[in-house]
């Protein structure tokens, strides 16, 4: 089963791998959760068998009228 | 995404740049086409025609020994030492050496000098002219050559210059330049460390 966060409270480096598939330098782990946090909306996807994100959307936005997606990436076997 | 758009539906402009091919998946959410415009730091011209800077000199000069090195072991009698290495450091310094980068790969170098080789100082005058030469690649049969001197002549229009000469070998180089829409000067026996050997002035005009 899949279950949704809005944030990132409780995540850690671990359970985020696999992702920026194609990329030519691929972010790491920790930079990926850097920019998790840095974001002022996520949604995560979490796998509850194995705990792990399995997809993510980030959003930033300058908190009035505009707001920009920047990234939405599921991992391939999801 | 559907979440997404939940936490952000106080704002009335949600924007994303994407890929074609994804533009239907974000149609179903309510999105629409429109133009954006992006900067991506990590993305290098895929063609680039500049002076090399200080930090690159070693790879300018590396690409000629490379050749050198091949050139001998196929016995092709051309380039019989390498250029010195004090010659090119001071073009490097009166800002004469070029590189071509693909991709922000070195793939070839030239020089474009404004000083000439003693036996032609009678033939070249103008002081609008430059002088070509180390026409070199770091990779074979790619149009490369071509591609440098394409570059190179718009550079030096880009600056200023009305003509470009360069020495060859009569025969094959002299055709290859003929091609690329240098006509021949003169020819006369030119005199090297290593000994001597036909050479073949060629010129370009240039137009702005």
């Amino acid at each position: 089963m899949i279950h949704y966060l809005d944030n990132t409270t409780n995540i850690t480096s671990e359970q985020l791998h696999g992702f920026f598939v194609g990329w030519r330098n691929p972010s790491s782990s920790e930079e990926h959760l850097s920019l998790l946090r840095g974001s002022n909306h996520v949604v995560l996807a979490m796998d509850d068998d194995s705990g792990r994100v399995v997809g993510f959307i980030t959003a930033i936005t300058d908190g009035v009228q505009a707001a920009f997606i920047p990234q939405l990436e599921v991992l391939p076997a999801w | 995404m559907r979440r997404m758009l939940d936490q952000l539906r106080a704002y009335p402009c949600v924007d994303l740049t994407c890929d074609s091919h994804l533009q239907p998946f974000y149609e179903r959410f309510g999105m629409t086409h429109s133009v954006g415009m992006v900067l991506r730091r990590y993305m290098k011209p895929a063609v680039e025609f500049r002076r090399l800077q200080a930090d690159e000199e070693d790879a300018g000069y590396q690409v000629i020994l490379d050749t050198v090195a091949w050139l001998r072991s196929r016995r092709i009698n051309q380039w019989h030492t390498p250029l010195p290495r004090e010659d090119y450091a001071g073009r490097q310094k009166r800002g004469e050496n070029f590189g071509l980068f693909l991709e922000g790969m070195l793939a070839a170098i030239v020089s474009l000098r404004a000083d000439v080789p003693d036996d032609w100082t009678g033939d070249i005058s103008s002081p609008n002219t430059r002088y070509l030469s180390t026409l070199t690649t770091a990779f074979h049969g790619r149009q490369l050559g071509k591609l440098t001197i394409e570059h190179a002549l718009r550079w030096l229009a880009d600056h200023g210059h009305t003509a470009v000469y360069l020495d060859c070998a009569p025969g094959f180089l002299e055709q290859y330049y003929s091609s690329l829409g240098f006509t021949r000067v003169r020819q006369q026996l030119r005199h090297y460390s290593w000994g001597s050997c036909e050479c073949v002035l060629m010129k370009i005009e240039i137009a702005k």
